[in-house]
């Protein structure tokens, strides 16, 4: 959260550098989470563009932070599903090339960190429909209410409230099944 | 919904907001580390928004268009006006609308006079139901199409035949009259009314003896019909005109009257 948001949203409308940064850090590991979790490959490219809308698109915003905060995340869904859509319309075929497989193995510290962490989280995640994941990521990770989630998703609030029950009681039965000795 | 959703809802809120819940603890730590996502490291910035954040944006990319002044047209300004009136104000107003659209389309040419008629008698009669401005009657308009004059072949080479300074009040006069019901074999012309065929009723120059067969300035004049073009049947010609002409009130038109009776 920004101490100062109002000065720091007008010095945006200016153009300013520093304020477009400041409103950057403040959002861009929460947005770049709920594109993680959202299952698109590219979060780097994704989240950029987000923001790139976002500062460009400052002078039709009017609201204090929170609803900035809802704004941002509502340009983030857009942006998600139009990725999505693109994706259904074209299959890629990337020829492999070694040399630019950055992909590394983890270190059998962290693979263990993340064996407890975000793979478990991500597999239990894709047990929930579309909906469910993206009502819970957007509570949890994009720490938005569930008035704001209905504004960003464009559903109702008894229907975001019926969606974030069924989706902590999918996980509740994960969590139960795994606790049971095999 | 129940008192039981009522109850899960409070528990999500909870639970979703990172405050324990005793007995759903395992679940609480998958959604722990659900949130311990957002604070991973952001990704690097994309090469645009790199150059975004370290340039900034020139003020007018960030500007939402004002709005024009004159970018509103005419027609959204009436809409708005007419959405502004009151209900009878726009009864009348449709009304208005309807009956100009019904005149003007039974004013055209391409429409035949059996269609011409009718519809100018029932805006005459609606005319008279619905008030004016000044409590009047709504004007009924004029047909603006030459009838056919019996008895007149207009040709180009009798200048006489078709005046050209003819102005569109004669001209609606004239086809009013024409359409006018043309009275019974017997009836006799009000005296100081024409029934005369293309009575000119500019013609000032008309002279001593009331013929009005020139002008005074010599140029030549439309002057009524000559008698040996003039049809015999002038009895089938249309109703007199009710306003009386300026020849009218010279006596020209009782003098053309006996001249055609003649």
């Amino acid at each position: 959260m920004l101490d100062a948001f109002d000065e720091t949203l007008a010095r945006a409308r200016a153009g300013a550098g520093d304020a477009f940064t400041l409103l950057y850090e403040d959002l861009s590991r929460p947005v770049a989470a709920y594109v993680r979790t959202q299952g698109v490959p590219d979060v780097e490219d994704l989240t950029s563009e987000v923001f790139l809308a976002v500062f460009t698109g400052l002078g039709g915003f009017t609201g204090d932070q929170a609803g900035f905060r809802s704004w941002v995340f509502t340009i983030a869904h857009h942006r998600v599903a139009d990725h999505w859509r693109r994706a259904a319309r074209t299959v890629p075929v990337v020829p492999y090339e070694p040399v630019d497989d950055d992909r590394t193995v983890p270190s059998a510290e962290a693979g263990a960190l993340d064996s407890i962490g975000s793979q478990e989280v991500a597999a239990m995640l894709a047990t929930l429909t579309d909906e469910q994941r993206e009502v819970l990521t957007l509570r949890v990770v994009g720490d938005l209410t569930v008035e704001q989630v209905a504004q960003v998703v464009g559903r109702s609030v008894g229907a975001v409230k019926a969606l974030q029950r069924r989706a902590l009681a999918t996980l509740r039965r994960q969590v139960e099944a795994e606790a049971v000795p095999q | 919904m129940s008192r039981f959703d009522d109850d899960e809802d409070v528990m999500a809120d909870d639970m979703l907001a990172g405050r324990s819940v005793p007995g759903h603890e395992p679940l609480a730590d998958v959604l722990g580390l659900l949130r311990a996502m957002a604070d991973e490291p952001a990704p690097p910035p994309s090469p645009a928004l790199a150059a975004v954040l370290r340039d900034g944006l020139p003020a007018a990319v960030l500007d939402p268009l004002p709005p024009a002044a004159g970018a509103q047209s005419w027609v959204l300004r009436g809409a708005r006006w007419a959405a502004g009136l009151g209900l009878a104000a726009k009864v009348l107003l449709g009304a208005g609308v309807a009956m100009a659209a019904v005149a003007g389309t039974a004013t055209l040419p391409l429409v035949p006079p059996s269609v011409q008629v009718p519809v100018r008698t029932a805006l005459s009669d609606l005319g008279h139901l619905i008030p004016g401005p000044a409590g009047g009657s709504v004007p009924v308009p004029a047909a603006t199409t030459p009838e056919p004059v019996v008895g007149v072949a207009p040709s180009g080479d009798h200048p006489s035949a078709e005046p050209e300074h003819r102005d569109s009040g004669q001209e609606a006069d004239r086809s009013k009259d024409q359409l006018a019901t043309p009275p019974m074999l017997g009836d006799e012309p009000a005296a100081g009314r024409s029934t005369g065929v293309l009575a000119p009723r500019w013609d000032s120059g008309a002279n001593e003896n009331g013929k009005g067969t020139g002008g005074s300035d010599g140029r030549p004049t439309a002057s009524p019909v000559r008698p040996s073009q003039a049809p015999e049947p002038t009895r089938s010609a249309p109703s007199p005109d009710p306003t009386p002409s300026a020849s009218d009130r010279n006596g020209v038109g009782a003098g053309q009257t006996d001249q055609n009776h003649d």
